[in-house]
């Protein structure tokens, strides 16, 4: 098998990790991926809906807020967030395969 | 001065070193038990509070030692302490013993200047010898003598000319041997700093001609040195030095190709940039591959290459390591896996990948950058449960990615998510998670609705904490409380790592480096600048779920350290909820074996007996008294009309009952465990457990099935609860469930999965268990035959494209072979004789395999009473 399209569970043999390590790992991962959406969400949002948002953090807004704003002012949100995802699998996948094994 | 100094030889100084070396050791062990008593203190002081609060808020307070066994928790707490001790505590205990230590040096010291006559016995002061020995200021001759010795300028700067002459004194007097590492390490320093230097000018030459430098200075010298190691010595000298120059050599080159390809990427953005206008918009912000330059490639291959090599480096040290330790090769093996997902993971994915993004974001308009900033900001300020959401959310398509789902044929990630929550075989907690995450971050709905999802994900969330219910002994519950201790330690040390790496390169912070907000690094994981950075943030704290301290015992409070936003509960809003005097005591029924329905009314009646006044009751038991049973049931999740599997399943001495502070629970006979339903302010939890058929009818139902009868063979000690509606004290009706429906007690752990998941052959007789054995094996003969080679590649294989979530969903098309368009065929039809969708792999959990999923199902259509339409 291609070590890149190897399922990342066998790289990192996550499923041995303990819940709270695997708990980790996805807030890890999620910080990741939320960094890498906000630099492309970013690029494409128009002046005025960065003032808007600016407000929105401002204002501390909730997580349905600051997610439901980015849905609805960046086209094709969902799309960045999936081609983040898949990236950084690929990135996780290919760097991680060569290592220990 | 000279003449008294070479009265001080070589073996009198060694001799001094020997007995400092006994000072120290005496101060470390003096340490040790003041870390003692500290430890000692801080137990008793919890335990004095403890004695305080009332006895739930304790149990919630310490629940690794409730579900411990009373011998493991006896052993556990040391360390548990060891964790949660206040730092007041400790850094009085540290003060105390460095002021022993400093007194001791300074009364050795004073022995020693007695000795040599460098001091005047009586009146304390110093001789002539001594005050001439000591010079005015650092000639240049001397800071020559100490940078030959290896003392960079800023050490040299730091010398008080008395430090300085004693240091070339004795180290170069007495000829006293200068490790060479020490230089080089210094140098190597010093070359660092050079090169950040070059780096921050952007001067590419100057940072090439640096690195050659290093390359042929260090990665030469390691060579060298790896030579003469191998002659033959007596005592061999320890390799660690040259490893840490290769580390440090392995760093700076790692931090080199990220610059460089951060360099590049910056320009070609730029450059893109400035023609693209409107196209960044069709692209959506993303560059095609055909786009990117080769030589932008090339460097982040380079890139990637090196940060292979620094994780490859890692993980042969941990691996010479472990073999150095006692473990065995087993426990070797895992704890080298746990570092490369832990360690190396952070080090050279998340770690990089942060780094990255800073240097990225150099090239961002000074408003995007703000924002960008804010948007860090905004997310540190989240507690933990929310990160979770969040993380488990964009990490969603990563799941879906990772067991090979496709997003886009599902119609997107908001689609998939819908999806797998429609049909509910999200298989695992983090499956579930991930579509619930998505759910509740997206989707619009009322706060009323949000605020119980959040409820519901917390719970969930939390059970996926820690627990120890699937341990099956003693010595395995042990070992995962060891574990579980090193994975903590891991994880302060891989902090700690972080914490370093980031203050060392602050200036590579996101936004931070041009925001106004300077001072917080923000090249590591948001969550871990946040325990670093508490203060910085106020953080608007969400209310801690209630969380019944025996469902989840070992559910970890993070360490205090690690979580400092999150560690204080929220008080509860006294003015809106006042709390309720405790004039209703606790009302307790079992479970009727008439049903649900007829248990509540049961409740109802007892506390109709013991309250006439309903009206002084919390405000959670007027409400349960005012709503109907049947009603109330579904409430509960005790009755689902809409579902084949209708009534709630539990073994009979369960019980059902309120608090005196109004909290409805269930306990479950079988595990022990209580089960909050409604807590006093009125949310509800609903009953996530066991279902069954009881009116067999394998449909959805409005009207509650009216009758059943008593089967003499219905098992004495077990019964399930169908929802009956059932008046008190009416006649003729009489409910229970014959030995077909009376499954056998759920397995502790198996509530963790969709109640529609859970067929694991338990709750079948043995007579059906053969029948299922037999039907499987049947139906492999008459698909297979003599040709097993086929099953036997795909029964039971792991390959993303061979489990049984892929098999099912492959198109059957002309050229496809029958082996697999049988396979195709017979998996669909368990589908849809029994509705179970094979359970699909996610981040942590393998996908189904084929006979996995054959069996479950065909177990499935055995409870079902279904098993002739598989019957192939």
């Amino acid at each position: 098998m291609n070590p890149i399209q190897k399922n990342i569970i066998e790289i990192l043999e996550l499923d041995k990790l303990l819940p709270e390590e695997q708990e980790e790992f996805i807030i890890r991962t999620g910080a990741v991926i939320y960094q890498n959406v906000l630099m492309r969400a970013m690029e494409t949002m128009s002046e005025k809906d960065q003032d808007d948002f600016e407000k929105i953090l401002d204002n501390n807004g909730s997580p349905q807020e600051i997610f439901g704003f980015l849905k609805d002012k960046v086209p094709d949100f969902e799309k960045i967030i999936a081609e983040e995802a898949e990236k950084f699998k690929i990135k996780t996948s290919d760097i991680m395969s060569q290592i220990g094994n | 001065m000279e003449k008294e100094s070479k009265k001080l030889n070589r073996e009198e100084l060694l001799r001094e070193q020997a007995e400092l070396a006994r000072i120290i050791k005496e101060s470390t062990e003096a340490l040790n038990e003041a870390k003692k008593t500290a430890d000692a203190l801080q137990a008793r002081k919890e335990k004095a509070k403890a004695e305080e609060k009332p006895a739930e808020a304790v149990e919630a307070e310490k629940p690794a030692e409730i579900a411990q066994p009373a011998e493991t928790a006896k052993e556990e707490k040391p360390i548990i302490k060891e964790e949660e001790i206040e730092e007041d505590e400790f850094e009085k205990a540290k003060r105390i013993i460095q002021e022993q230590i400093k007194k001791t040096a300074e009364e050795e010291s004073k022995k020693f200047d007695e000795k040599h006559g460098f001091i005047n016995k009586e009146t304390e002061k110093p001789t002539e010898k001594k005050v001439a020995s000591i010079p005015v200021i650092k000639t240049r001759d001397m800071r020559q003598q100490l940078a030959d010795l290896g003392w960079n300028k800023e050490e040299r700067g730091k010398l008080t000319p008395e430090e300085a002459q004693k240091i070339i004194t004795e180290q170069k007097h007495f000829s006293l041997p200068i490790k060479p590492e020490n230089k080089e390490e210094q140098t190597l320093q010093q070359y660092e700093t050079k090169l950040k230097e070059a780096m921050k000018a952007g001067d590419t030459e100057k940072m090439e001609a640096i690195q050659n430098e290093i390359d042929e200075k260090f990665i030469k010298t390691k060579e060298e040195k790896a030579e003469p190691a191998k002659e033959p010595t007596p005592k061999e000298p320890a390799p660690e030095p040259a490893i840490k120059l290769e580390e440090k050599g392995l760093q700076i080159k790692l931090d080199d190709a990220r610059n460089k390809y951060a360099r590049e990427y910056k320009k070609f953005m730029a450059e893109r940039k400035k023609g693209a206008g409107i196209f960044k918009k069709i692209f959506g912000g993303k560059v095609p591959e055909k786009e990117i330059p080769e030589d932008l490639k090339k460097l982040e291959q380079e890139y990637d290459k090196t940060a292979v090599e620094y994780g490859k480096k890692m993980y042969a040290d941990k691996e010479a390591e472990l073999k150095n330790s006692k473990l065995s090769p087993e426990k070797q093996k895992a704890e080298l896996a746990r570092y490369k997902a832990n360690e190396i993971f952070t080090k050279i994915i998340v770690e990089e990948q942060s780094r990255l993004n800073a240097l990225k974001a150099e090239n961002l308009p000074p408003k995007e950058k703000g924002i960008i900033r804010k948007s860090l900001d905004w997310y540190l300020k989240q507690n933990r449960f929310t990160k979770i959401a969040i993380s488990t959310a964009l990490s969603t398509a990563i799941i879906a990615s990772f067991s090979g789902g496709a997003i886009a044929a599902a119609g997107g990630i908001a689609a998939y998510a819908g999806t797998k929550l429609g049909r509910g075989i999200a298989g695992s907690i983090i499956g579930q998670g991930a579509a619930k995450a998505y759910d509740w971050i997206f989707k619009e709905k009322s706060a009323e609705k949000r605020k119980l999802e959040e409820k519901e994900l917390q719970k969930l969330f939390a059970e996926q904490s820690f627990d120890t219910s699937l341990a099956k002994n003693k010595k395995e519950y042990a070992e995962i409380l060891e574990r579980e201790k090193r994975a903590k330690r891991q994880r302060l040390i891989t902090k700690a790592a972080i914490t370093l790496a980031a203050g060392g390169l602050a200036s590579y912070g996101i936004g931070y480096e041009v925001g106004a907000g300077a001072g917080v690094p923000h090249d590591v994981p948001p969550e871990q600048i946040l325990e670093e950075h508490p203060v910085e943030h106020p953080i608007v704290e969400q209310p801690p779920v209630e969380q019944p301290p025996v469902e989840h015992p070992i559910v970890e409070q993070p360490p205090v350290e690690e979580q400092p936003v999150e560690q204080p509960p929220a008080e509860q809003p006294t003015t809106e909820h006042p709390i309720q005097e405790p004039t209703f005591k606790t009302e307790e029924v079992e479970f009727s074996s008439r049903g649900a329905i007829q248990t509540i009314d049961n409740l109802k009646e007892q506390i109709h007996h013991d309250y006439p006044d309903i009206s002084k009751a919390p405000a959670s038991v007027q409400e349960f008294m005012n709503t109907d049973s049947t009603q109330e049931a579904i409430k509960l999740g005790f009755y689902n009309p809409d579902s084949p599997s209708e009534s709630m399943f539990v073994l009979k001495g369960s019980t059902f009952s309120f608090d005196e502070h109004g909290n409805l629970s269930y306990h479950d006979i079988k595990t022990g465990e209580d089960h909050m339903l409604i807590g006093e302010q009125g949310d509800v939890e609903k009953y996530h457990g066991q279902m069954f058929d009881s009116d067999k009818s394998g449909i959805g139902t409005d009207i509650p099935p009216a009758e059943y009868t008593i089967e003499a063979e219905a098992p004495a000690d077990q019964y399930a609860v169908p929802p009956q509606e059932s008046p008190v004290g009416q006649e003729g009706n009489q409910y229970a469930v014959s030995s077909q429906e009376s499954p056998v007690a759920n397995v502790a752990g198996e509530e963790k999965l969709a109640s529609d998941q859970v067929s694991s052959g338990e709750n079948l007789t043995p007579e059906q268990m053969a029948e299922v054995k037999q039907t499987y094996d049947d139906n492999i003969n008459h698909l297979f035959g003599d040709k097993t080679t086929f099953w036997d590649n795909v029964k039971d294989s792991h390959q993303v494209n061979l489990t049984a979530d892929k098999m099912m969903h492959l198109r059957i098309y002309e050229g496809l072979n029958e082996d697999t368009k049988n396979l195709v065929s017979y998996l669909n039809k368990l589908h849809e004789v029994t509705g179970l969708d094979p359970i699909e792999g996610t981040l942590i959990t393998p996908a189904e395999t084929n006979s996995e999923f054959i069996k479950r199902a065909l177990q499935k259509a055995a409870e079902m009473g279904q098993l002739d339409k598989v019957n192939l």
